[in-house]
């Protein structure tokens, strides 16, 4: 009984055991020799599985975990196939600080099923240094991306800040890693000017540590474009924009996948030798630069792009008067193969000539129409006859200069006046004598008599001849040139008898328009060679000037060197015919009026006072006519006393109404200053106070009594309206409602002056003053107290001596001793009251 | 030091002519420098108080009141030759690491100084010869560090540290080229009395 139950305790023991085992082998199934390596921005790590992994039989994960600066910045997983393990296992990852910054350490542990494993851990620490330092250094940056730079300080130093240059706080920011360790994250989207772009670490105080970034662009090729010049290489062209990177990291071109470098930036164009044959290809050109590579292809074939390169040794062969051969060679022996057509630029004193030249290796050409005696330049260029892909260059330019000729026919025409004939030419022009002229000859014969020649030579520095001839019959001028190559075709033309019955022509009126005249006529049926517009001034001398239309044309713009404006023209249309001229039409008129003939007002000015007249008349070409007159006075004397008198009476108005505003505006001022209020009198009588009232006009004078002017005391007190008086008037003038007074200014005292007196009789109940008449009925309010009112009024007063400038030459009185007032009704004890107060002092005139 | 003659020599025998185109000389390369520093803070965004504190590139003891005229000039000579050979190296290494094959004003400034410090050269070694010195560069070209760093940064500042050392040594040149003539003329004063007491003697 015991042994069964041995054996299934045993076998279950077992079954148990083996259960455990496995699973306790995957709970121990982990990573190690773990390794972390890394540069730049990029870590690795390596790891292998324990050796108990190898009982696991489904996908093993491992979990990443990295650290920089101890904080946890990504997470990752790594699946284990069954497998790969055993394997060693790598993983990498790119921080987005340079290794240098700061520590990164990668944590790592398995994951089965349920079941972890214990993390594992591998830092790589960052650097330290003894002073301050930026990182990455030098590195490589495409413009738009965004990178982080560190500042690392050792300890003690004091971060300032960090920055590039060129750079706006807005695309920066700064940010702490750790104690000593900043960084600096920026979206780089300039690319840098100089080199490279520095990003500097400020400390505190100013020193400065920092990093060099190449901030560039990929190569960015366009536009390519492949062709054959020597029909055995390719040629390519295309456009790419500065890198911006330095010169060891310029970016390199590759042509057809060769691994040979074509051509560095800048050169944008590069050949190799390639089999030219007749069929299209893809060629490539492959452009890299540390940041990045790019593939352009240009499909062609390259017999339908030859691009010619230009003739060489271009010969002049033979030159005569009018015709000159050229030939060249091709540097390219396939070019003699080639269906060619070749340009010929004729360069003829500035003026452009191109002739086409066609042939299978065309290398030569003749030049046809050319101008005798003449210089010519010429360049040659080429290209392919069939598939047209570009000309060639220009060759190098070749100067000749042809052979001379005898002269081309003149230029003849004629002029009639009186019984004078006068045959007149045209200058030949330099391309028209083709050589020095010798001389002209004339002959002329009548047209009658055409057997009988009359010929004269004429210099060569004479264009007209002038014959007494008998206009009344036509004649036959010839004319021709010569130079040392022989004498041109002859011109020959008739001169018309001057018939007075023949036919005549109305003369219409023309106006010329930008200074020339714009000229149209009926074609007629007897201008058989064309038609002849000559012109001349209508009055005077003048030597007529003429110009030739081809017969399909009834119009021309008749322009002339020799126009003057204001001078009147006449224009005559001649029909060529194979006899004598025929005269069409003539028309007269001004190239352009001197004056206006519109106008129809003058002003004249600075003219001076007096009687004018003023004549209009107008004038024509042929004279005045329609004088009209008017006769004008001007006084411009009046007008200027009037418009005096009137500015006058402005200003003293201004002037016044300033005073006024003044006066009104600082009244209290003036009145304060000037008049100050006086109080009213207090009379008191003895025991009593009070003021008695005392009539000045009731003072008690004789009549027969010659008094001088009377010295005026007062009170001191604000005046009611008072002024200040001139300066040797030194008075105070106030107007009060009831009277006036008058009161010296001790501050105008003048120097004692004394004037001679003169006698007024005084008037009964006034004062005798030498203002009554201005103030006729002034009347005097005596303020006295009793006692001593003298002194206490204006002590001062009475020791002054104004009064003796009185300027009517009035001699005041030296003293007042005694006067005498007629008292009121009122009791002359009771208290008076004065509305206004001065005291009147006669003075005898016998003191 | 130890290369230089040390025969007797007297500034009498210096032309004033050749102190005064040297100095000259002197105060032109003084402005053009003071124009390439400027132009190389602009390029390289530093600020005038960007500081490169360390010890001096040019080895040679600082010119001394006391000591003799021939002795400053051979000082001045020797730091001169020195700044010469950092100036040419600071331009390759520039053009090698940070060139751009662009050519602008900096660049021209930067000849400019360059010739016209050989021509200084030419000058001071003029004035050297004629005062008894010879011009042995101490310590020669292969003691000096003229490799400079690696780090870009750090070439941008070894390169500005050149500039301003040829910007010191300029002022120094103008300094003691301006002193030459008093030198010269109280040496040949006490000459003049020396000779004088010994005709008197005889």
């Amino acid at each position: 009984m015991m042994i069964p139950w041995l054996l299934l305790v045993s076998l279950f023991g077992k079954s148990t055991q083996d259960g455990n085992g496995q699973e306790s082998g995957v709970l121990h199934c982990g990573a190690q020799n773990l390794k972390l390596t890394g540069s730049d921005q990029m870590i690795l790590l390596t790891w292998e599985d324990t050796p108990s992994c190898s009982a696991v039989q489904d996908v093993l994960i491992y979990e990443l975990e990295v650290l920089i600066a101890d904080k946890k910045e990504h997470y990752d997983e790594v699946a284990v196939a069954p497998d790969q393990i055993g394997s060693t296992h790598s993983w990498n990852w790119t921080s987005y600080l340079a290794l240098e910054c700061a520590s990164h350490s990668v944590r790592l542990r398995s994951r089965y099923k349920n079941h972890t494993s214990q993390w594992k851990q591998e830092t790589r620490p960052g650097h330290e240094t003894s002073k301050a330092q930026v990182y990455p250094k030098d590195k490589l940056f495409q413009v738009g991306s965004t990178a982080t730079f560190c500042c690392v300080l050792p300890a003690g130093e004091v971060f300032g800040k960090m920055s590039l240059p060129e750079y706006s706080s807005a695309d920066m920011n700064t940010t702490r890693i750790s104690n000593q360790t900043y960084a600096l994250t920026v979206h780089l989207n300039q690319a840098s000017k100089y080199s490279c772009t520095d990003v500097k670490c400020e400390l505190i105080p100013d020193v400065v540590y920092g990093a060099c970034a190449y901030i560039g662009y990929p190569p960015n090729v366009m536009d390519l474009q492949c062709e054959t010049r020597d029909l055995q290489s390719v040629d390519c062209y295309w456009t790419d924009k500065d890198s911006s990177l330095p010169s060891k990291n310029i970016t390199e071109y590759h042509l057809l996948g060769s691994p040979k470098i074509c051509a560095k930036w800048p050169e944008t164009r590069c050949s190799q030798e390639v089999r030219v044959d007749a069929r299209v290809r893809n060629w490539t050109l492959t452009a890299s630069n540390p940041l990045g590579e790019v593939k352009l292809s240009d499909t062609a074939d390259l017999t339908e792009r030859v691009h010619m390169f230009p003739p060489e040794g271009v010969t002049v062969l033979s030159v005569n008067a009018r015709n000159v051969s050229l030939d060249w060679k091709w540097t390219v022996q396939q070019y003699y193969n080639l269906s060619l057509i070749c340009q010929v630029n004729i360069i003829n004193h500035g003026e452009n000539t191109i002739s086409e030249h066609f042939g299978v290796g065309l290398n030569f050409a003749v030049l046809n129409d050319l101008i005798p005696n003449w210089t010519y330049n010429v360049g040659i260029r080429c290209r392919t006859a069939q598939h047209f892909w570009k000309w060639s260059s220009w060759s190098t330019n070749v100067n000749f200069h042809t052979k001379g000729d005898v002269p081309d026919a003149l230029d003849v025409w004629m002029q009639v006046m009186d019984n004078q004939i006068i045959t007149i030419w045209k200058m030949p022009l330099a391309n028209q004598s083709h050589g020095h002229i010798e001389d002209y000859e004339v002959t002329w014969t009548k047209t009658t008599q055409r057997e009988r020649q009359n010929r004269t030579k004429v210099a060569p520095n004479n264009y007209s001849l002038v014959l007494s001839l008998d206009t009344t019959v036509g004649h036959i001028v010839t004319v021709t040139a010569r130079n040392i190559n022989g004498s041109s075709s002859p011109s020959t033309i008739t001169i018309p008898s001057s018939n007075p019955d023949g036919t005549k022509v109305n003369t219409s009126s023309i106006i010329g328009s930008n200074g020339s005249f714009n000229l149209s006529w009926s074609a007629s049926p007897t201008a058989s060679c064309g038609y002849i517009v000559d012109w001349c001034p209508t009055l005077g001398n003048c030597t007529v000037e003429w110009l030739k239309v081809p017969p399909n044309q009834t119009n021309a713009s008749i322009f002339s060197k020799n126009f003057k404006d204001g001078l009147r023209y006449t224009l005559s249309v001649y029909a060529c015919t194979r006899g004598a001229p025929v005269l069409l039409q003539r028309r007269e008129g001004y190239v352009r009026e001197k004056n206006n003939p519109e106008a129809t007002s003058l002003t004249a000015r600075n003219l001076k006072n007096g009687s004018y007249i003023f004549t209009v008349k107008a004038r024509t070409a042929v004279g005045e006519c329609g004088a009209t007159s008017i006769t004008a006075t001007l006084n411009l004397l009046t007008d200027n006393l009037i418009g005096t008198v009137f500015i006058f009476l402005a200003a003293v108005f201004g002037l016044l109404s300033l005073i006024t505003i003044v006066c009104y505006r600082h009244w209290t001022c003036i009145k304060e200053t000037v008049y100050p209020p006086i109080p009213k009198p207090v009379l008191t009588s003895t025991g009593e106070h009070g003021c008695r009232h005392f009539q000045v006009d009731q003072c008690h004078y004789s009549e027969a009594d010659i008094t001088d002017v009377p010295e005026l005391y007062c009170r001191a007190g604000a005046p009611i309206n008072g002024f200040v008086s001139q300066e040797n008037m030194p008075f105070v003038f106030s107007q009060t409602p009831k009277g006036y007074y008058n009161q010296p200014l001790k501050k105008f005292t003048p120097p004692p002056l004394t004037l001679p007196s003169t006698a007024i009789p005084s008037q009964p109940g006034l004062p005798s003053s030498p203002f009554r008449r201005e103030f006729p009925n002034a009347s005097y309010n005596l303020i006295m107290q009793p006692g001593n009112q003298q002194s206490n009024f204006c002590p001062e007063l009475q020791e002054a001596t104004s009064l003796e400038r009185s300027s009517d030459g009035y001699q005041p009185h030296d003293h007042t001793e005694t006067f005498t007032t007629n008292q009121t009704e009122e009791d002359p004890d009771s208290p008076m009251s004065c509305v206004s107060t001065y005291i009147l002092l006669p003075q005898s005139s016998s003191r | 030091m130890a290369a230089r003659r040390t025969r007797g020599m007297t500034g009498s025998d210096l032309s004033r002519a050749t102190v005064a185109r040297a100095t000259a000389i002197a105060e032109l390369l003084r402005y053009e420098c003071s124009i390439l520093l400027e132009l190389y803070r602009k390029k390289e965004s530093f600020t005038a108080d960007v500081t490169v504190t360390e010890s001096r590139l040019v080895s040679v003891p600082p010119p001394s009141s006391q000591l003799e005229t021939r002795d400053k000039l051979w000082c001045l000579h020797s730091a001169l030759l020195q700044c010469r050979s950092f100036l040419e190296r600071a331009i390759a290494k520039e053009e090698e690491q940070l060139g751009g094959g662009k050519k602008g004003d900096y660049e021209t400034q930067r000849k400019m100084v360059k010739e016209r410090l050989t021509i200084l050269l030419i000058n001071t070694g003029e004035l050297l010869k004629t005062a008894g010195g010879v011009m042995v560069l101490t310590p020669s070209s292969e003691g000096l560090e003229l490799d400079g760093p690696t780090i870009l940064f750090e070439l941008k500042l070894w390169i500005y540290r050149i500039f301003e050392e040829v910007d010191y040594w300029t002022k120094t040149a103008i300094t003691t080229l301006q002193a030459l003539p008093s030198v010269i003329a109280k040496e040949r004063a006490r000459t003049t009395r020396v000779r004088s007491m010994r005709s008197a003697r005889r």
